[in-house]
Formats: C-alpha cells, structure tokens, sequence
C-alpha cells in the first residue's frame, strides 16, 4: 500500500508539474462529519483536522494537483453494557478514528478570471483508517487502507493577487477494505490559498 | 517572506492540532469495567442453593506463602453485595458443607498478567474444603489483568469431570485501579452491575 501512496504521489508531481500558468499552495482547516459506518461508530462531528493541498493550473479553469488531509474523530461513549454471545462487558468507551485521505485531485472551475471562484472537482486516491477502541486499560485497533474517491465543491474567493480563501465541502469516500466495510465522512473546509504566477 | 509566513501558520495549524488531541479517561472509576461470562449449556434454573465464603482470599503468585485474605472491613460489603443479589435472583445461601448447587468462589488480586490455569492449584490451598474432591479450579476465560481485580467465579457443585475438575457455570471479572478511597464502593458498584448484565442468574 506504501508503494501505491509514492506512485500516487509521484504521479500527481508529475502531472502537476506539467503546468505553466500558475500553481497554489493551499492549508485549510477541515471539520468533519461522519456518514454511514463511520457515523454509526463516532457520532460526534470532527473539530479536529487539517489539510494541505498543491495545485497546478494546466488551463485558467482546470488544476490539477494533490489533497492531503488528517480528520481525527472522537467520542466518548457513557458507561453502558456491550454483548458478543455470551460475554458482556460494561464500562466506559473512548472511540477514535485517525483518517488520512490522500487524492489526486482534478477541479475545474466555473469562472477563472473572477474574483469569486465557484469551483467542483474529484479526487481519487486513498484513504488511511485507524479506528480505535479503548476501554478500561485495553484498546482494539484497525487498520485499513482504502481505495478512495473524493467529490467536492467550493468557492474561491480573491483576497488579493496572491492569495485566495477557500471554502470547501469534499466528501470522503473510501471503498471496503482489510475488513473494514466502506469508510466515508463529509468534510467543511476553511483555507488560505497561497498563489504562485509561473508565468 | 510569504514562504516563511505560509510555513509559520501551517506549523502553528499542526501544533494546535496535535495539541488538543483528545484525550482518554479522566477519572479513576472511568477505568472500571465488569466482565461476564457464563456456559450457555448450564440450566441455572434447574438450581436453587449457593455457598459462599466469608473471606476474599488475595491471590498473590507466591503459593508457597500462608494465604492472605482481603481485609474483613472491606470484604464484608463485597461479600454481602454478592448475597444481596444472589438471593434477589431467588438463590438460597446455604453452608458449604450442606451441598449447595452451586459455590461461588471470590478471588482478587493486583497483579499485572495473571494467566489462566496458572493459579488453578491455589484453590486447594484456599479454600481447603472445598477440595476433597479433589478438584482443580478449571479453565478461565480470562488470560489477564492489569491493576486491581476482583474475580467471582460460580461452580458447578454436581460437576466432576474425569481429572476432579468442577465446571465453570458462571464468572464476572471486576477490573480497575486501586489505592483509592472510593475502591470498596466501586467494587460494590461493579458487583452490581455484573449481576445486572446477567439475567439468566435470575431464577425465581
């Protein structure tokens, strides 16, 4: 799996280094809300998390580059009695999940020149899940790496020749794997956009 | 300049981050867990009498020493909670001596790994008559615990397997940290709720 994260990364290096006209560096601030398994484990929505994106513009409306994001969702679980056949166990849970999404991304946007930037774009990728569950002095870990998409919308809004500030809805998608049936959490992003001219 | 700025603010973004990551338990009785446990083939209504020792022997990995028990303060309480719901199940105490259906044997220590099996021999040593049979204490479900344990385990009076062995019926495994004042309630506490998260025991 390590080896598929490098060719991924390489491969967004190389595509995005092909373009000319302008790149970005982006770091947001991304909150989380869990969906389907995810949200049945951790209810609670994500305060935690951060992302770093690299952009290349191979066309005034279209980049192409790479999203890396962390989400660390928590939840603290009241006392309460958990049964698998005959054992029962009662006590306190301390639930987390640590996800990792990694994408190469393609955005295409609606008006380039503007100085607001509506914008949709998918990325595809991977997406790294450590779920972990504590209780008394013991803890149950997973681990799964899973093929991911990420669909996303946003606005760019011009704050000045170099930069941008972003606003971002992506929804994380990651596929069944290593046991662990599909993975997928929506995420609210706020981001400074840090603008570089090639050209 | 603008490097060093877009540098600074995603270390700060990282540091915050990495600074309120959450956190796990905050209190001590946070920590405590009750364990259950029980053979699904044992007809627990088909029963009706317990015994129960009015000690709470400490088991401490040096069988070659006397036997060390609880001390009675703390045990009394512990004791008498696992009466209380014994009988509010409809189970009738009686003498060890008077062949009761089932014993219930407590055991606690404060070890970190305690391994199944491993202290099956203390039992004679114990709680002497409950021996003459014979009898080794059988095959635990459970292969560890950390910090302080209070172990309940219900045997089957009427059980004997070909090595003297009697079966397990029914085992509840109170785990927690010790050296605390509030230690004898939270034993209580989980005394309680193992019974409460066993509604088989329940027959009458």
């Amino acid at each position: 799996m390590k080896k598929s994260i490098y060719i991924l990364i390489a491969a967004g290096m190389f595509i995005a280094s092909g373009a000319r006209a302008q790149s970005s560096f982006t770091t947001y601030y991304s909150m989380g809300f869990g969906t389907g398994d995810v949200n049945t484990y951790i209810s609670a929505p994500s305060f935690r998390g951060f992302g770093m994106e690299y952009k290349n513009y191979i066309k005034p409306n279209l980049s192409i580059g790479i999203d890396v994001a962390w989400n660390v969702f928590y939840e603290r679980k009241d006392y309460d009695t958990y049964t698998s056949g005959t054992l029962s166990v009662s006590g306190v849970q301390y639930r987390y999940i640590n996800a990792v999404p990694i994408f190469v991304n393609t955005n295409y946007y609606f008006k380039p020149g503007g100085k607001i930037k509506p914008y949709v774009g998918l990325g595809i990728g991977t997406m790294s899940m450590n779920r972990k569950t504590e209780m008394n002095l013991y803890y149950i870990s997973e681990d799964s790496w899973n093929f991911a998409l990420k669909p996303e919308a946003g606005i760019l809004f011009n704050a000045n020749p170099e930069m941008d500030i972003l606003i971002a809805g992506k929804y994380n998608y990651g596929f069944a794997a290593n046991g662990m049936t599909a993975q997928s959490y929506f995420t609210l992003n706020l981001g400074l956009v840090w603008k570089r001219h090639l050209d | 300049m603008k490097q060093k700025l877009l540098s600074f603010l995603t270390l700060m973004v990282i540091s915050f981050l990495w600074g309120c990551y959450p956190n796990g338990p905050e209190y001590v009785d946070e920590y405590d867990v009750a364990v259950t446990n029980y053979d699904k083939d044992f007809n627990f209504k088909s029963k009706s009498t317990y015994s129960l020792p009015d000690k709470i022997v400490i088991i401490d990995g040096k069988p070659d020493n006397p036997p060390q028990y609880i001390k009675d303060i703390n045990a009394a309480p512990l004791l008498a909670a696992i009466d209380a719901n014994m009988q509010a199940n409809g189970w009738t105490k009686v003498d060890v001596t008077k062949s009761p259906d089932v014993q219930l044997l407590p055991a606690s220590w404060s070890t970190t790994t305690i391994v199944g099996g491993y202290w099956g021999n203390y039992w004679c040593w114990y709680y002497y008559y409950y021996c003459g049979g014979g009898w080794y204490y059988p095959y635990s479900y459970y292969t560890s615990f950390t910090t302080g344990t209070l172990l309940i385990t219900m045997v089957d009076s009427n059980s004997d397997s070909l090595d003297g062995s009697k079966k397990l019926s029914w085992t509840a495994g109170l785990n927690g940290l010790l050296g605390y004042s509030s230690d004898v309630n939270r034993a209580k506490n989980g005394i309680n709720q193992a019974f409460k998260q066993s509604p088989y025991l329940k027959i009458k």
